[in-house]
């Protein structure tokens, strides 16, 4: 009976099925074989409306989705490229740099391909990088800066595993820039090899315009405060993040509508709609979610995790590990916001058992998601690289993969180096 | 089914459709235009609004579900998607029927328990703040797993009609 259920459940998944739907089936049929009322599903779908986060997600969403209709994208590079351009490696640079901005603001859901991917692909091309580093970059770049604050999947790990959010959100700055560090020394790199083989002379040398520098800082000044609105906000104790949240909308609202007046009134609307199909996709999920791990608890799924991992795996070291050999397999599998809500509660007793810091782990996990965004058959980023610059995704899978054996090097120093996501809060 | 009826049918879902954007659109108003005066009262003028952060997160649950209606509406939910990597047309037929069967029975099974659940709290007649009792809040399950229910088999019903040509082909 169980393993024809588990058959029916991974069929559905596999045909397309939202995952809610496979989340919440597997909840249902639980509960029958169990013979307890099904409205039990809904009580525990009902526990999102005490948790506070859920507002704060609403609204980072929604600002970032007002930030993207914007022409944010195309001044943050535009000033980038003034500082960096003409650096070995500058606008490889760039890339990573406005990405991991774009997608700290906007969260991982696709839209830093979209708005910036098309931006950035010519101007890579131009400036003779091969294609095929160009097209590794931007797809690595998708998911890129997701550990920095206020990014979505942040939140969501903060409110499955009850950790406090401006904690999480401290923890990964360190994390974050040494990914960003790795990728920006071989971008570096990759620009030497060029300009070697472009001008050997160092001929086509060109100076740095002070007047583009100022020009464009003074264009994108409004988005360059925003973190300092909200990093600033909460860690000041003036805000609470959801606080925090209805202040960046705000604040992008007057900057996007009222100061460059990008974003009409009359897109709001659609704005509004984008935002609410994508969060309600997340909050359905995160619904379902509450009501399939109560029953693993009933069960004590994740008790008999823990006294299996106990009885194979002797110390932290080798726990972390496996942690991370099954977080990469999950996120090639599941999209991130699943696999939180899914994974992230077996995983706690465990971590705890192990001695294993819940922010530390939190880090962890999302490296490993970000790095699943990359990796098929389910990485979104090659879905939507492939989508947006019309290429085959096998292509897109090799090319990535220098950026992948970086963020893999990245995950493994997060991992074995607790003290990287941990310092900042001693 | 006769043409009138169709007609009517039709013109319905239009005008729910059109309801349920800007139900949408007017909650996210309220909610930001809410979280802002909070904020001004609390830091401004040291006081609040008691019961300000229960109906935050309830105008929040209510525009993610009327998303999540949407979402089902526009097939934007979160899902594997293997399509292709699957050639064969009817596999690929066969798969999809499959995802909006397997989709429309969890949604009616969702209805039918939050129907249930509804029942419960309002025997319960437990009050949320003000004079509004909690089950008034939770009327949107119901409601959004319906929504999502019709929604699902009225794809059902399309994935079948264009299905019976290449059964008879």
């Amino acid at each position: 009976m169980k393993s024809l259920v588990a058959l029916l459940l991974s069929l559905a998944a596999l045909s397309g099925a939202p995952l809610f739907s496979v989340i919440a089936g597997a909840s249902i049929l639980a509960f029958l074989i169990l013979e307890i009322n099904v409205s039990l599903v809904i009580i525990e779908m009902y526990r999102l409306a005490s948790n506070p986060m859920i507002v704060a997600l609403m609204l980072f969403a929604m600002a970032g989705y007002m930030l993207a209709e914007s022409g944010a994208s195309k001044r943050l590079v535009r000033l980038s490229t003034a500082l960096l351009g003409r650096a070995p490696g500058g606008l490889a640079i760039v890339a990573l740099l406005t990405s991991a901005f774009f997608t700290a603001l906007t969260g991982a859901s696709g839209i830093t391909i979209v708005a910036l991917g098309g931006l950035l692909l010519p101007a890579l091309i131009q400036d003779r990088y091969s294609e095929k580093f160009s097209l590794g970059l931007l797809t690595t770049c998708g998911s890129l800066g997701l550990l920095f604050p206020p990014s979505l999947p942040l939140i969501v790990y903060g409110m499955v595993a009850e950790v406090k959010i401006s904690e999480l959100f401290l923890a990964g700055i360190l994390p974050g820039l040494l990914m960003l560090i790795l990728l920006m020394l071989y971008s570096v790199w990759q620009g030497v090899r060029k300009r070697q083989s472009d001008c050997p002379s160092e001929q086509c040398e060109t100076p740095m315009s002070l007047a583009e520098i100022s020009g464009a800082l003074k264009g994108a000044v409004w988005e360059l405060l925003l973190p300092v609105v909200v990093i600033g906000g909460v860690f000041s104790g003036f805000l609470a993040i959801s606080e925090a949240a209805a202040i960046t909308v705000l604040y992008v609202f007057v900057a996007e509508t009222v100061i460059h007046r990008e974003v009409k009134i009359r897109d709001l609307p659609t704005i509004i709609l984008k935002t609410a199909v994508m969060v309600g996709a997340i909050v359905l999920i995160l619904g379902a979610s509450l009501a399939f791990n109560s029953f693993l608890v009933d069960q004590q799924v994740p008790n008999r995790i823990l006294g299996f991992m106990q009885t194979h795996v002797e110390s932290k070291t080798g726990f972390l590990i496996i942690l991370n050999i099954f977080l990469l397999g999950v996120g090639c599998v599941l999209d991130m916001f699943s696999a939180l809500v899914i994974v992230v509660p077996l995983i706690i007793p465990i971590a705890n058992s192990y001695g294993v810091d819940l922010l530390h782990l939190g880090i962890i996990f999302l490296t490993n998601l970000q790095i699943g965004y990359s990796t098929p058959p389910v990485g979104m980023d090659l879905f939507i690289a492939g989508l947006r610059f019309d290429k085959p995704i096998v292509y897109l899978y090799i090319a990535s993969l220098p950026f992948l054996a970086i963020l893999l090097a990245t995950l493994a120093i997060i991992t074995f180096v607790p003290s990287l996501t941990l310092v900042l809060l001693r | 089914m006769s043409s009138r009826f169709s007609q009517t049918l039709q013109q319905a879902i239009r005008l729910y459709d059109l309801l349920e954007r800007w139900t949408i659109v007017l909650m996210m108003v309220l909610l930001v235009l809410f979280a802002l005066y909070q904020i001004v009262l609390r830091n401004f003028f040291s006081t609040g609004i008691v019961w300000g952060d229960i109906f935050l997160r309830h105008v929040v649950l209510w525009i993610g579900f009327l998303g999540a209606c949407r979402a089902t509406a526009e097939d934007k939910h979160i899902h594997i998607d293997l399509s292709a990597l699957i050639s064969t047309r009817w596999l690929r037929s066969l798969l999809g029927l499959l995802r909006v069967v397997f989709l429309s029975a969890v949604c009616t099974v969702l209805f039918y328990a939050s129907w249930i659940f509804l029942g419960d709290e309002k025997s319960s007649g437990y009050f949320a703040f003000l004079d509004i009792p909690y089950w008034w809040l939770q009327t949107i399950f119901p409601l959004s797993f319906l929504v999502m229910t019709l929604r699902s088999l009225s794809q059902l019903w399309r994935n079948l009609r264009t299905l019976a040509p290449v059964a008879h082909a």
